[in-house]
């Protein structure tokens, strides 16, 4: 018998596997949603479900920027008072987000849904790299910024993606790296150190 | 660090190869966090001086100090996938847990040299020759297996499943075997021994370094029983960017 089925009954023990399935859900965590949801009122648990059963039959990737959204193109794509000539390729959706909440950032962007990591046997085909060629291949882009992430793969992305794209003659540039707002100093790491430097402005 | 994934909400689970423990698992807590202390020096392809601290089960990093910054590891995407792939042998051939300081020098040697831009892809061929010695799968290069006999200047056969070379005698006994010219097996013998400069010297014909890499990697691949990712990636962006283009200039040839 699986430790999980234990104690429960079978519905509950089904809940609980399904949840215990998703990421950085542990057995434990599984147990106390499971819990809840079954002392939840009835409404409260059934307008989870619905909202499960719609993310997956009405969200769409948009067919240009390659982000989930309500329709395909997505409403940032076909709003015309967006750059057109500036594309921003980020790994995740929620990375969108991210930026769009800084508001400082009025171009299209490119999901890629994930980065080349070649130990883990992701490769570009796994990417919508091909995806991001066939938009640069349309002229009307002029420069293409990687927000991918300042890590190992994410650099290797960004990398292979300026390969790719400079004999295009597109302008690729990629996020500035140094010292987080609020951050120390005294505490920064010698990457973001030496990075922070190579990239400094004059005030 | 060899690798990482993510655990929970911003923090990392890491796995590192140590002097004094080998391999170690350990998380970073709060390392996807901007201001995270201790994100950016974990990072792979950093040498770093670490102080674990024993949790339940798995250590937590609770300090670090880069000792040799590898910056222009993360600079070209060559340097970077020859990082990839020493990180995926390393964790592929060392058990958790197993310390092992010859293999810790030839790590932390073979990366700075890789930062320096020099011996390139000879520099990789060392490291796998080393490799096999320290982690005891050290193939024979001297004699035949199959008729213990000293092995005559001709073409011979490298078989993974003996452990070394065969004749062209025995060869059909053993499958599956790889060819290998005199020179081949000259270069196997010297990278056993050459230090680094001896290395930097080496200057091997194309069809020479495709033969070493080749052999290398299918006994690799036998003694692992699982291919190397990292190294289709690297075959990969030479097949898609030229040698002299994926290598990054004539510093960093063959």
């Amino acid at each position: 018998m699986d430790r999980l089925s234990v104690p429960t009954s079978r519905p509950l023990t089904r809940l609980i596997e399904a949840l215990n399935r998703m990421p950085g859900i542990g057995p434990k965590m599984a147990q106390r949603l499971a819990y809840y949801l079954l002392r939840a009122s009835a409404e409260e648990a059934q307008t989870l479900a619905e909202a499960i059963v719609a993310v997956k039959e009405e969200a769409v990737l948009c067919a240009i920027c390659q982000n989930t959204a309500d329709t395909s193109p997505c409403t940032l794509c076909q709003d015309p008072t967006r750059d057109r000539s500036l594309i921003c390729v980020v790994e995740e959706p929620l990375d969108v987000l991210a930026l769009e909440r800084s508001g400082a950032f009025k171009g299209l962007y490119h999901v890629l849904h994930g980065c080349i990591s070649p130990i883990d046997g992701v490769g570009p085909e796994d990417l919508k790299v091909r995806e991001l060629l066939a938009r640069i291949h349309d002229g009307e882009v002029q420069e293409v910024i990687m927000a991918t992430n300042p890590n190992l793969e994410g650099e290797a992305t960004s990398m292979y993606v300026q390969r790719l794209l400079s004999p295009l003659g597109v302008k690729v540039s990629r996020l500035a790296r140094g010292l987080p707002f609020g951050g120390d100093v005294e505490y920064a790491d010698e990457v973001t150190l030496s990075r922070a430097l190579q990239d400094r402005h004059s005030l | 660090m060899l690798g990482g994934t993510r655990l929970g909400e911003a923090d990392r689970l890491v796995t590192l190869y140590t002097q004094r423990r080998g391999k170690v698992r350990a998380v970073v807590r709060g390392a996807l966090r901007p201001r995270s202390r201790l994100g950016g020096h974990i990072q792979p392809l950093s040498h770093c001086q670490l102080m674990l601290t024993e949790s339940k089960g798995l250590d937590v990093v609770t300090g670090c100090q880069i000792i040799g910054p590898l910056f222009p590891m993360r600079e070209d995407l060559v340097h970077h996938a020859r990082g990839f792939y020493l990180m995926e042998l390393i964790d592929c051939f060392c058990p958790e847990g197993l310390e092992n300081p010859a293999l810790f020098s030839l790590l932390v040697d073979t990366l700075e040299h890789l930062c320096l831009g020099e011996g390139g892809e000879r520099v990789l061929r060392r490291f796998e020759v080393r490799l096999l010695d320290i982690t005891g799968f050290r193939p024979e290069l001297h004699c035949c297996l199959g008729c213990q006999q000293a092995l005559e200047p001709v073409t011979n056969y490298l078989s993974p499943s003996a452990g070394g070379l065969l004749c062209r005698a025995c060869a059909p006994e053993q499958s599956p075997v790889h060819s290998v010219s005199v020179n081949t097996v000259k270069v196997l013998r010297l990278l056993r021994e050459a230090d680094m400069e001896t290395v930097n010297r080496l200057n091997l014909a194309p069809d020479l370094a495709a033969e070493l890499e080749a052999a290398l990697r299918s006994y690799i691949q036998y003694v692992l029983e699982r291919s190397i990712k990292s190294g289709v990636w690297l075959e990969r962006l030479r097949r898609e960017f030229g040698p002299n283009g994926a290598l990054g200039g004539p510093q960093n040839g063959r």
